[in-house]
C-alpha cells in the first residue's frame, strides 16, 4: 500500500536513558499471560483456613500469597516489585466468578457475546483464556484451583438473586444489553489509597496502631468487638505480608548482586538497603518513595480484583522526598526523570485478566490514574517541579499507564500550563483536564466532606472521581444502555430485535404526545436502574459476608483503622461509594430533539411513519427522506439550546432517579456516566434510531461527546453545549476532541489552546480530553501495524495502544470529528 | 434564484470558531462570498462570485437521479464527471432541496449582520480569556461594504475585537467606512510589481497601494505575504515589500506559503484545479525569508502565528 501523507506530531520525546529505552522495548514486545500463582496460593490458603474468621483469614490469605509469589528482578530495573515473572502477567480471582473462566477454557460463549464484534484486536491461536496466553502447567494449577470454586460470589449471590421473580428479566437485559451483565469477574477499585502515609510513616506505624487498637477493646465480649478484633487481626496480617513481600525482593536482590559488575552491583545493593527499610518505615529519600509507592501499589493490585486503584495526588505526597533530595544534591532532575520513566513502565506491566465480554468493552486498560496540579490545602496553585517531570516523562515514554489528570485550575502557573499543552501535543491522549474547583464542589455535595477534604480529590479509574484516602471505593453494577431503552419505548416496551417484551412503557407509541414519550423513557430508565441497584445491593451484602474483604485496602483508607471497620462496610470517612454508568444518552437527546422538530412541530412524518423507516434501516420507500429530515434537526455540541436543553433534562432526571435508590451502607446511589468503548457494543445491538443512525452504528462515546460528525460549528460550540449538562449532580462526565495538529500549532497554538481550556472550565465544564492526530497517521497505523508499535491514542478516559485495539474501536475513534485550521 | 439579495443583508460561505491563524486569540472567522480578485493560486474559489452556488460532492452521489427530474433547465446529468452544465444552469437550487444524500449543495448563505454578532457573541468567553475577537475574511470583505462595516459596528458595541482580512482592492470611501470599525488589518501583498500583480491577480496593484496608506494612517496594519514559489517570492519582490512596509510604519509582515487544501473546492465547483502548476515551497526558503524581514528591524510570522 502507498504511504499515506500526514502532519506530524509538533513534540516527539526519547528515554531518557539506554536502560530505559531498553525496558520500555522489552514491554512494548511483551504478550499478555496468566499467571496462576495468586490463584494457587489463594486458594491453597483458603482450603487450609475455611474455619477462620473472615477478616483474619482474608488478611492471612493475602499475607500467604505476597509472601509466597517469586520475587523477580528484571534486567536494569531501579524500582522492583513485579506482579508476574511474565512482563504483562495478570492473576485470577476464581473466589468471584470462576464460572467465565471454565467457559472460557472450554470455549463455551454467552448470548450477549454476539454483540461483541470486532472489538477485540484478533489473537493467533494458542492455548489461552480469553486474550490472554496459557502455559499448559498454569492451566493445570487453574482447573485444579477451580475445583474447589464450584460455589463463588456470582453463583451464591444469584442463588439468593433467583429467589425473586423478576431476576430474569433483569437477565434478559442483560443478554440483550438493555444494561450489560454485572460485573461479577472483576468489580472493584475505583479508589485512591493513602500512599502518603505509608510514605511519612512506614507501615509498621500502621500496625502498632492497630495492635493499640486491638489492646482498647479487651475484654472482647460482643460480636461488635470480635468483628473489629478480627478486622485488626486481618490488617495486621496483611501488612506483615506487605512488609514480606518486600524482605523477599531484598533477598532476591542480595543474592543477584553478588554475581553482577561493580556498577549493577553498586545499584543492586542501594536497592536491597530500600527495600530492607520500606515499606516498613517511612520513606526519607526520594528513591525510597518511589519503591514505597511502587510496593504499595503492586501489593493493592494483588490483594483488589480490581481496576482503577489510582496513585491519586502523586506529585503532592512524593514532593517531600523529592524537593529534600533535590536541595542536598543526593539526587538530580535527570536522575528523577528517570526513575519516573521506569515507573511508567512498570505500571504498564500491571494487566487484569476479564470476562471476554468485560474484555470487549474495555480496550484492555486498568485505569490508573496519576493527578497533578490542583490547589493545596492552603487554596495555592499545587503545580511544581516535580509535577512537569511527571508531565515530561510522559513525553519521553509513552505508554497506556499511568493515564495523567490535571486538575485545572486558574492558580496554574501558565509554565505549568504550557508544559501540559506540550504533553498533549505528544500525542498520547493524556493529560485530562478535569475542573478543579467543580471537583471540589461536586466532593462537598456528593459526600459532605469538609472542604479541606473535599479539595483533596483526584480522578480516579478514567473520569470518575474520589477523595484521597478517605472515600470508600467506588462501586458499578453495570453500564446501561440509554440508546435501547428509548428503542424499547417506540416499540412499546418490546425489544425489535428478539420479539422479547423488556418493558412496560406504560404508552402506546403510536398515539403519545412528545412529552410522554420523554417521560415513558425516564420510566424505563427508573425501572432499569432501580432494579439494577437492588440487586446489586443483595450482591455487595453476600460479598462482605462472604469474606472477600480487603485488609489492606481499608488500612489506607480513613478511618477504618480508627473505626475498627471494613472499609466497604462503613469504615471510610465518606460511604456513598455506589454508583451506576449510563451510556448513549447524547444519542437519546438527539432522537428526542430529531422526534420533537419533525413529527410534533413540523409535521414531516408521524411516529407510525417513522417507526417503519426505522425498522426498514432507513432503506427504500422514501424512508430515506425521513432520515435526512432527522439528521438536519439539531444535534447536541452545537451550542443549540434546542436539543442540549434536553440532554441537561435527561442527565438531570437520571441523576435524581438515583439518588432516591439506598446502597447497601444506607447512603445515596450516584449517577455516573461514561462510555469506556461500550458505545460499539452498545450501538450493535441497537436498530436505527430517530436521530437518523444506522442499525448497528456505534453509540456517542463519552458522556458530553457530539456523536461523529454531527458537531458542525467547532470545538467552541461543542464546550458550550459540553458545559451545560450539570457536573456536579454527576459522579463523571467526559468530553473527547480530537484535533489536527494544525489547529493549535507552535508556542502561540498553545497559549490559544490553554485558554479555550481556561473557558471551558469558566463555563461549567468538568473534563476534556484530546487526541491531537492526523486522522491519516491513524489510517496509515491501520495499513502498517509495525511501524506504530508505540502509537498511544486516547480512547475513552484511558489510553491505549492502538495496535491493541479492536477494528472496530479503531473505526470508531478515525470517525470522530476532527477540528482541523484551513 | 435571484442573484440580487435583499438590503443590508451579506452573502458569507462560512462561520469558521476557533479560528487560530486568523488574527490574535481565538477567533470566529466570516468567510464573505464575493472578490474583485482571480489569484491563481486562490484557496477558496467558492468565494469568487457574489451569489450562491452549487457545490457537487461525487463521493457522496448515490446515482438516485431525483436531481435530473427536478431541474427544470436540463442542466443535470447522470454523468459524475461532468453533472452540473454550469452554463445552463440559473442556480435555482432545486436540485440541492432534491438530493437527500449531501452531494449537491448550496454554498452562500443570505444572512443580516445582526445573525451573524448574534453567532460571534457565542464565543465571546473564550475571545475574553484569549484576547481574542472576530474576523472578516473571505472573499472580499470590502465588497460588501455596508454588511462588513455594520457587522464591526455592531462588534465593538459588543466589545469584541475586529480583524479585517483583505485584498485591498476597494473603493477608498468603502475603506475609510469599514476601518472606522477595524482594530487590525491584515493586508495582503501579493506582489509589487503593478504588472506581475495584474498578470496574477487579475487588477493591478496600484489601488491597494494607495488604500495601504490609508489603512496605516488609521489602524493597526500587518502585512500578509502569500508566498507562492517562483511568481513572489524572490528576493527583490520581498524587500520592496519590506521597504513599503516600512514606508508606512507597518511592523509586521505575515509569510503564508501557499497549501492546496482548496483543491477539492475547485472540483466541487466543476473547476480546473490550478495547482498542478505550482510548486511547493521549500520550508528553507519560508525561513530564509523571514530572516530577510527580520533583518530589516521588521517582525515577520509564518502561518499568521499571532
Amino acid at each position: 500500500m502507498a504511504k499515506r501523507e500526514y502532519a506530524l506530531r509538533e513534540v516527539t520525546g526519547k528515554p531518557t536513558s539506554d536502560r530505559v529505552k531498553k525496558r520500555y522495548d522489552e514491554l512494548l514486545n511483551s504478550e499478555l499471560y496468566i499467571d496462576s500463582q495468586r490463584c494457587q496460593l489463594y486458594t491453597e490458603y483458603i482450603k487450609e483456613h475455611w474455619s477462620g474468621t473472615l477478616y483474619s483469614r482474608q488478611g492471612g490469605a493475602l499475607k500467604y500469597v505476597l509472601s509466597n509469589l517469586s520475587p523477580v528482578i528484571r534486567k536494569g530495573e531501579l524500582i522492583v516489585g513485579s506482579m508476574s515473572p511474565y512482563i504483562r502477567g495478570t492473576h485470577l480471582y476464581p473466589e468471584y466468578e470462576a464460572g467465565w473462566m471454565r467457559e472460557a477454557l472450554q470455549g463455551i460463549k454467552r448470548e450477549e457475546e454476539r454483540y461483541i464484534g470486532d472489538t477485540l484486536a484478533v489473537k493467533e491461536k494458542e492455548e489461552r483464556l480469553g486474550i490472554y496466553r496459557l502455559s499448559p502447567e498454569a492451566k493445570e494449577e487453574i482447573e485444579k484451583a477451580l475445583e474447589y470454586w464450584r460455589e463463588d460470589w456470582r453463583s451464591v449471590s444469584e442463588g439468593l438473586l433467583k429467589q425473586r421473580g423478576d431476576y430474569e428479566l433483569v437477565e434478559k437485559w442483560q443478554q440483550q444489553l438493555v444494561c450489560l451483565r454485572f460485573m461479577w469477574d472483576v468489580p472493584e477499585g475505583r479508589v485512591i489509597p493513602d500512599y502518603g502515609k505509608v510514605i511519612d510513616e512506614g507501615l509498621e506505624s500502621v500496625i502498632e496502631r492497630c495492635h493499640q487498637k486491638i489492646r482498647e477493646l479487651q475484654p472482647i465480649e460482643t460480636k461488635e468487638k470480635l468483628d473489629k478484633y478480627d478486622f485488626y487481626k486481618g490488617t495486621i496480617l496483611a501488612l506483615e505480608g506487605v512488609i514480606a513481600f518486600a524482605e523477599n525482593y531484598a533477598g532476591e536482590v542480595e543474592r543477584l548482586a553478588e554475581d553482577a559488575d561493580e556498577k549493577r552491583r553498586k545499584e543492586l545493593l542501594e536497592i536491597a538497603r530500600i527495600c530492607r527499610k520500606v515499606p516498613r518505615q517511612r520513606a526519607d529519600t526520594f528513591g525510597e518513595a518511589i519503591q514505597t509507592f511502587w510496593f504499595i501499589q503492586c501489593a493493592l493490585f494483588i490483594e483488589v480484583n480490581g481496576r482503577g486503584i489510582s496513585p491519586g495526588r502523586f506529585d503532592q505526597y512524593m514532593y517531600r522526598p523529592f524537593r529534600d533530595d533535590i536541595e542536598s544534591g543526593r539526587i538530580t532532575e535527570e536522575q528523577v526523570l528517570e526513575l519516573l520513566e521506569l515507573l511508567r513502565i512498570k505500571h504498564s506491566e500491571i494487566v487484569r485478566a476479564h470476562a471476554e465480554f468485560t474484555e470487549s468493552y474495555l480496550g484492555g486498560s486498568i485505569f490508573q490514574n496519576m493527578t497533578l496540579g490542583g490547589i493545596d490545602r492552603y487554596g495555592q496553585g499545587a503545580d511544581n517541579e516535580l509535577s512537569k517531570l511527571i508531565l515530561q516523562a510522559g513525553i519521553n515514554v509513552k505508554t497506556p499507564q499511568p493515564t495523567l489528570s490535571i486538575r485545572w485550575s486558574d492558580k496554574l502557573s501558565q509554565g505549568f500550563k504550557l508544559k501540559v499543552v506540550e504533553c498533549i501535543k505528544a500525542g498520547s491522549g493524556y493529560p485530562a483536564l478535569f475542573n478543579d474547583e467543580a471537583g471540589t464542589q461536586r466532593m462537598m455535595k456528593a459526600t459532605g466532606a469538609s472542604l479541606v477534604d473535599a479539595q483533596d480529590w483526584a480522578p480516579c479509574g478514567c473520569v470518575d472521581m474520589n477523595i484521597c484516602g478517605k472515600r470508600i471505593p467506588q462501586w458499578d453494577p453495570c453500564i446501561w444502555n440509554g440508546m435501547k431503552i428509548l428503542e424499547l419505548v417506540l416499540n412499546d416496551g418490546i425489544n425489535p430485535v428478539t420479539g422479547d417484551k423488556l418493558a412496560e412503557t406504560g404508552i402506546k407509541i403510536e398515539q403519545a404526545s412528545y412529552e410522554e414519550i420523554k417521560e415513558a423513557w425516564k420510566g424505563v430508565v427508573k425501572l432499569v436502574i432501580s432494579k439494577n441497584v437492588e440487586y446489586w445491593n443483595i450482591a455487595m451484602v453476600i460479598k462482605n459476608k462472604m469474606g472477600l474483604v480487603l485488609s489492606l485496602l481499608s488500612a489506607l483508607l480513613d478511618d477504618c483503622v480508627e473505626k475498627g471497620l471494613h472499609c466497604q462496610e462503613g469504615g471510610c470517612r465518606y460511604n456513598e461509594g455506589a454508583y451506576h454508568v449510563s451510556n448513549g444518552i447524547i444519542n437519546v437527546a438527539n432522537s428526542l430533539a430529531a422526534m420533537k422538530k419533525c413529527i410534533f412541530e413540523e409535521k414531516l412524518f408521524t411516529v407510525k411513519e417513522l417507526r417503519q423507516a426505522l425498522k426498514h434501516n432507513f432503506e427504500g420507500n422514501g424512508y430515506g427522506e425521513i432520515r435526512r429530515h432527522l439528521l438536519t434537526a439539531p444535534k447536541f455540541g452545537n451550542a443549540d439550546n434546542y436539543v442540549d436543553q434536553i440532554a441537561v433534562e435527561l442527565y438531570d432526571a437520571y441523576s435524581q432517579e438515583m439518588e432516591e435508590c439506598a446502597n447497601w451502607l444506607g447512603g445515596p446511589w450516584r449517577a455516573s456516566t461514561l462510555s469506556v468503548t461500550t458505545q460499539v457494543i452498545n450501538g450493535n445491538a441497537c436498530g436505527a434510531t430517530p436521530d437518523g443512525r444506522k442499525a448497528g452504528e456505534h453509540l456517542c462515546d463519552g458522556s458530553v461527546s457530539a456523536y461523529p460528525g454531527t458537531d458542525i460549528n467547532g470545538p467552541t460550540a461543542l464546550m458550550i453545549s459540553a458545559s451545560r449538562p450539570h457536573a456536579i449532580n454527576i459522579q463523571s462526565h467526559l468530553l473527547n476532541i480530537k484535533f489536527h495538529p494544525s489547529a493549535i500549532e507552535g508556542a502561540v497554538g498553545s497559549e490559544k489552546f490553554v485558554a479555550l481550556n481556561d473557558t471551558y472550565f469558566d463555563l461549567g465544564g468538568y473534563h476534556v480530553q484530546y487526541n491531537i492526530v492526523d486522522a491519516n497517521m491513524l489510517r496509515d497505523a491501520q495499513e502498517h501495524p509495525e511501524n506504530y508499535q508505540d502509537l498511544m491514542i486516547r480512547v475513552a478516559g484511558f489510553t491505549a495502544r492502538w495496535v491493541e485495539l479492536g477494528p472496530a474501536i479503531q473505526e470508531e475513534i478515525i470517525s470522530r470529528t476532527e477540528y482541523q485550521e484551513m | 434564484m435571484n442573484k440580487n439579495k435583499r438590503a443590508n443583508t451579506g452573502i458569507i460561505t462560512e462561520i469558521k470558531r476557533f479560528a487560530t491563524h486568523d488574527g490574535p486569540g481565538i477567533r470566529t472567522t466570516v468567510f464573505l462570498k464575493g472578490c474583485p480578485l482571480r489569484c491563481k493560486w486562490c484557496a477558496n474559489p467558492e468565494t469568487h462570485k457574489p451569489y450562491p452556488e452549487i457545490y457537487f460532492i461525487a463521493k457522496k452521489c448515490q446515482e438516485c437521479g431525483e436531481c435530473t427530474k427536478v431541474c427544470p433547465e436540463d442542466a443535470i446529468s447522470m454523468n459524475k464527471e461532468q453533472k452540473i452544465d454550469r452554463q445552463r444552469c440559473t442556480l435555482c437550487m432545486r436540485c440541492v432541496d432534491a438530493c437527500k444524500y449531501g452531494a449537491l449543495q448550496k454554498v452562500g448563505t443570505e444572512v443580516t449582520p445582526e445573525e451573524v454578532a448574534r453567532k460571534i457573541e457565542e464565543d465571546y468567553p473564550f475571545y475574553l480569556h484569549s484576547g481574542g475577537g472576530m474576523t472578516l475574511s473571505g472573499g472580499e470583505p470590502l465588497c460588501q461594504p455596508d454588511f462588513t462595516s455594520r457587522l464591526f459596528e455592531i462588534c465593538h458595541e459588543k466589545n469584541i475585537s475586529t480583524v479585517l482580512d483583505t485584498c485591498g482592492y476597494a473603493k477608498t470611501k468603502d475603506v475609510e467606512r469599514v476601518i472606522r470599525h477595524t482594530d487590525i488589518v491584515l493586508l495582503d501583498i501579493k506582489h509589487m510589481s503593478p504588472i506581475e500583480h495584474k498578470k496574477w491577480t487579475g487588477v493591478s496593484n496600484e489601488l491597494i497601494l494607495k488604500n495601504a496608506e490609508l489603512m496605516a494612517s488609521r489602524c493597526n496594519v500587518r502585512i500578509s505575504l502569500p508566498l507562492v514559489s517562483g511568481i513572489n517570492d524572490s528576493e527583490a519582490n520581498v524587500r520592496q515589500t519590506i521597504e513599503f512596509a516600512i514606508s508606512l510604519g507597518i511592523e509586521y509582515i505575515d509569510v503564508l506559503a501557499l497549501h492546496k487544501l482548496g483543491e477539492s473546492k475547485y472540483q466541487f465547483l466543476g473547476l480546473q484545479s490550478p495547482f498542478s502548476s505550482f510548486e511547493k515551497i521549500p520550508d528553507e526558503k519560508v525561513s530564509d525569508i523571514v530572516k530577510m524581514i527580520e533583518s530589516h528591524g521588521l517582525k515577520a510570522t509564518t502561518g499568521r502565528l499571532m
